[in-house]
């Protein structure tokens, strides 16, 4: 008999503008002991109807349905029973760790109370239990960690607090609600590997809500696709990756970037006619070509103060010397985790924040050489397009006047009508209608702001476009659909872009080279090609092995390279090479001595230990 | 749809403005309307309904001393101990509140939005002085300013004026510095100075039409204080002098003759509520205009 049984479960929400239909008739069940994925785009319902069942609906949130635990109708259960089956028999992880801890707690006192709520022990057998949970869930040092405040651990390690909190109790059901989104990819993958072993080890059920089909393609044995509050399609996993039925889940495959596609569409320049692209062509002929933009050498540090009005200040170094060049009409692709240093290194380029070292050319020109007049003019041809759609837009603008701006500052001389007719252009050439002109950002969904973003950097046809993390706001197929504007608008104008993002397939799919950094350094540049198939450097290794794979069986299947551990401090980086504290294969030579990047076959790599690694790959 | 059709097609589109559209949804706003209705009327008969009464501020009426209201007297508002007219007193009062509170709130609206907007904006070493020099004038005993100013200057209205703005603007100052503090990292201002937009030019399209929604529930805020302030500085003989006076001497006086003669502290009090209820609306509803979000 099923754990969990939900039958004709609806959610509505009342709200100013009517009543919204979030969850329209869904039913699933629940095995003991296994893991069901339910993914969907945002809006699908996924979470509310989760959340229906252990009664967090909004307040002017309604159920109605069954949802059987036991013989027992969850949905009719009186809010003091429900609480006393939340933590006991039903526990939860959310997506930002931050936030579901109290900041003001230590670790002990908030997992403590947890078993003291519920169970009649001491403290002194509560607190010991609270630390063989934390061994379980592979933190080290837990009895040191439990009197540690949240903000003294790292994402990663909250996250795994939250996980060891929600078993404490031994749990029947663990409902995820996309507990590894907030996370990098290579922490992302210790949490999944945490789960799945931990699903075993403690006989739960658990329900993995998720956007992220690789992340359900690799744990989950049953599959529900949601879409706007209906179930699309549900059954075995490998059933619906491999044979799926329903137009939508086949859309939603296809729109996932895929890190093991052996030559994504059109990416390597050849169309499926087999014709060399425009964009190809002129990233070959620009190689040979004056390079776009040089960047060398080029440092940021912030100096960050340690408080009090002469407390001491202390250098962070964000960036820390890296170089690259971009042809005319390439894509240079750069990946690394969060605190790596990319978007630093982006707004470094765009001269945002001051150079501490290092140049910037531009065409030839050192941008710190110019004076600020000639910068300005200069600007015309570098634009940047940012990650939150919504908040790249200023709310008090219309659209109009929003892509407007750029050519009032650096087009004086146009009157009215005709920055009117640019603007128009600009906007049908983005996909967008061209009558937008007096809305304002906020009455747009994410992917339509993010297409007037992309106009805004595109009314003055500048040469170099810097994207920042431009999709990762964004719901898969939208993602998609944002990636090949960019790659058409890169056909089309001969643009170059720069393109900065955490999600590794989305890199592959556009970039021409790829640049991985760490701490504020890079450690491989090499071809798109070269970089994902023969990939030298350890942590472009561990990258690369830690993204999850939409294909149950390769997923599976898959040798992986986990990391151990969290990203250092950039305060203190350690000394010699960077990433040696991850690293499996460091050695003395790697504690002393900081590797330059050099020529290993056809990539540039900076690690000592290059040849060996790639020989024996 | 060619390109030519639709940019003809967007010929004809109406253009659209934040403060014309702010407007537009004021209009709708009824609470504010009617507010503002009421304070474009105050302000009006505290100009001009002076004219049509037969008695003045200072003339006392040694027949009538201290009389309920009445039509039959003339009196409309009843008269003070000393036999004048309350109905004019309470005009004249008017005016110098309504002025004290919209003029100071000027200033220190003018004043505070540019100075804590620039300090916020430039930040670095700028910002640290501009602060400072605010923190300093903080330091300065509102008091003792006050009165340094009527010894060099003598006592005058618009001294009031002076002191009340210069000592309100920073508190303007620095909410508006917080506030753009915040704002200049949002993204839409790195993509201004990516674009090479002029300091000036993000200031004033950027910056300062995302500062207003702040900015306008602090100024109701601060209308009301200022008039308040001021019937404080009356009170202690350093605000305007009798036979002048304002809403809040009027009302610190009927407070005193409240047993025996009621009137005296419940019409200027009316009219001092409705006032500050009135702008309380009005702010409310400015805010909400402002914000594109709730239309």
């Amino acid at each position: 008999m099923s754990l969990l049984k939900v039958e004709n479960l609806n959610v509505r929400f009342d709200t100013p503008d009517g009543e919204i239909h979030a969850v329209k008739n869904l039913s699933f069940s629940l095995e003991r002991g296994e893991t069901l994925g339910i993914v969907g785009e945002s809006g699908s319902g996924k979470s509310q109807s989760v959340l229906s069942l252990v009664g967090l609906l909004a307040a002017n949130g309604r159920a109605d349905g069954r949802a059987e635990l036991e013989g027992r109708n969850l949905l009719q259960l009186p809010e003091r029973e429900l609480r006393k089956i939340r933590g006991e028999r039903i526990s939860m992880i959310f997506q930002d760790p931050m936030t579901s801890l109290n900041p003001y707690l230590t670790i002990a006192d908030q997992m403590i109370q947890v078993v003291r709520e519920h169970e009649k022990v001491s403290k002194q057998a509560a607190r010991s239990r609270c630390r063989d949970m934390l061994t379980a869930v592979r933190i080290p040092e837990a009895n040191d960690r439990l009197d540690r405040y949240p903000h003294e651990l790292s994402g990663g390690m909250r996250q795994r607090v939250m996980i060891a909190a929600s078993l404490l109790l031994n749990p029947e059901i663990l409902i995820a609600d996309e507990p590894t989104t907030a996370l990098d990819v290579t922490v992302q993958a210790q949490i999944l590997d945490l789960m799945r072993e931990l699903s075993e080890r403690f006989e739960t059920s658990t329900i993995l809500i998720t956007h992220d089909l690789g992340v359900v393609a690799g744990i989950c044995e049953r599959l529900l696709v949601m879409h706007d509050g209906e179930l699309v399609e549900h059954g075995d996993v490998r059933t619906v990756f491999y044979e799926p039925q329903q137009a939508y889940t086949k859309a939603l495959l296809k729109a996932v970037p895929r890190l093991d596609a052996q030559r994504p569409d059109r990416l390597i320049g050849i169309d499926a006619s087999g014709a060399v692209s425009k964009s190809a062509a002129a990233a070959a002929a620009g190689a040979r070509e004056m390079p776009l933009l040089e960047v060398d050498g080029v440092k940021v540090s912030f100096r960050i103060h340690a408080g009090g009005l002469w407390g001491a200040r202390r250098e962070l170094k964000a960036v820390d010397g890296v170089g690259l060049t971009v042809a005319p009409g390439e894509t240079l692709g750069i990946v690394g985790e969060s605190g790596c240093g990319k978007s630093t290194l982006a707004r470094a380029i765009l001269q945002l924040v001051p150079l501490s070292a290092g140049s910037v050319c531009l065409l030839g020109q050192s941008l710190a050489a110019l004076d600020k007049p000639a910068l300005r003019k200069m600007r015309s041809e570098l634009q940047v397009i940012f990650q939150d759609p919504l908040a790249s837009l200023n709310p008090r603008m219309t659209v109009g006047d929003i892509v407007s701006e750029p050519l009032w500052t650096h087009q004086p001389e146009l009157d009215k009508a005709q920055i009117r007719r640019r603007v128009v252009d600009v906007l049908r050439r983005v996909g967008l209608a061209g009558r937008e002109l007096n809305r304002y950002p906020h009455e747009f969904s994410g992917g339509q702001c993010q297409r007037i973003g992309i106009a805004r950097a595109l009314v003055l046809e500048p040469k170099l476009i810097i994207c920042d993390e431009p999709v990762s706001a964004l719901d898969v197929s939208i993602q998609a659909q944002i990636v090949k504007l960019l790659m058409d608008l890169q056909d089309d104008f001969g643009l170059a872009l720069i393109f900065i993002a955490h999600d590794l397939a989305v890199v592959r799919h556009i970039s021409h080279r790829v640049m991985v950094m760490y701490l504020g350094a890079a450690v491989e540049i090499a071809s798109q090609q070269d970089l994902y198939d023969r990939p030298t450097h350890p942590y472009t290794r561990a990258l690369i092995s830690s993204v999850p794979i939409p294909d149950p069986d390769k997923e599976r299947r898959r040798d992986r390279e986990l990391l151990s551990g969290d990203l250092p401090s950039p305060m203190d980086p350690p000394s010699g090479c960077r990433f040696r504290t991850r690293c499996r294969y460091a050695r003395e030579r790697c504690r002393q001595e900081q590797p330059e990047l050099r020529l290993v076959g056809r990539s540039q790599v900076a690690c000592h230990f290059a040849e060996e690694l790639l020989a024996a790959q | 749809m060619s390109s030519e059709t639709v940019a003809a097609a967007v010929e004809d589109l109406p253009g659209r403005s934040l403060w014309m559209d702010a407007w537009r949804v004021l209009k709708r706003n009824r609470a504010a309307v009617v507010s503002a209705v009421i304070i474009g009327c105050m302000a009006v008969l505290v100009v001009i309904g002076p004219w049509f009464s037969s008695y003045r501020y200072d003339f006392t009426d040694w027949s009538n001393l201290s009389i309920e209201p009445s039509l039959a007297t003339g009196h409309l508002f009843g008269t003070d101990t000393l036999g004048r007219d309350l109905f004019v007193r309470t005009l004249y009062g008017g005016r110098i509140s309504l002025m004290v509170g919209i003029v100071a709130t000027l200033v220190s609206l003018i004043i505070g939005v540019s100075y804590g907007a620039i300090a916020g904006y430039l930040g670095g070493r700028i910002d640290h002085l501009m602060m400072r020099i605010v923190d300093i004038l903080y330091a300065l005993p509102f008091m003792f300013l006050v009165i340094l100013l009527m010894v060099f200057f003598g006592r005058n209205i618009v001294l009031i004026f002076v002191a009340i703005g210069a000592i309100n603007w920073l508190d303007m100052a620095r909410i508006v510095r917080g506030q753009t503090l915040s704002l200049k990292h949002k993204e839409f201002v790195e993509a201004a100075q990516a674009q090479g937009v002029p300091t000036f030019a993000i200031l004033r399209r950027h910056i300062v039409p995302n500062l207003l929604g702040v900015v306008a529930v602090y100024v109701t805020l601060t209308i009301p204080q200022v008039i308040l302030v001021e019937s404080f500085l009356s009170f202690l003989g350093l605000g305007v002098q009798e036979p002048m006076t304002s809403w809040g001497a009027l009302v610190k006086d009927g407070a005193e003759e409240l047993e025996s003669a009621p009137w005296l502290l419940i019409f200027p009090a009316a009219f001092l509520a409705m006032t500050l209820f009135c702008f309380n609306f009005l702010g409310d509803g400015m805010r909400d205009a402002l914000d594109p979000k709730d239309r």
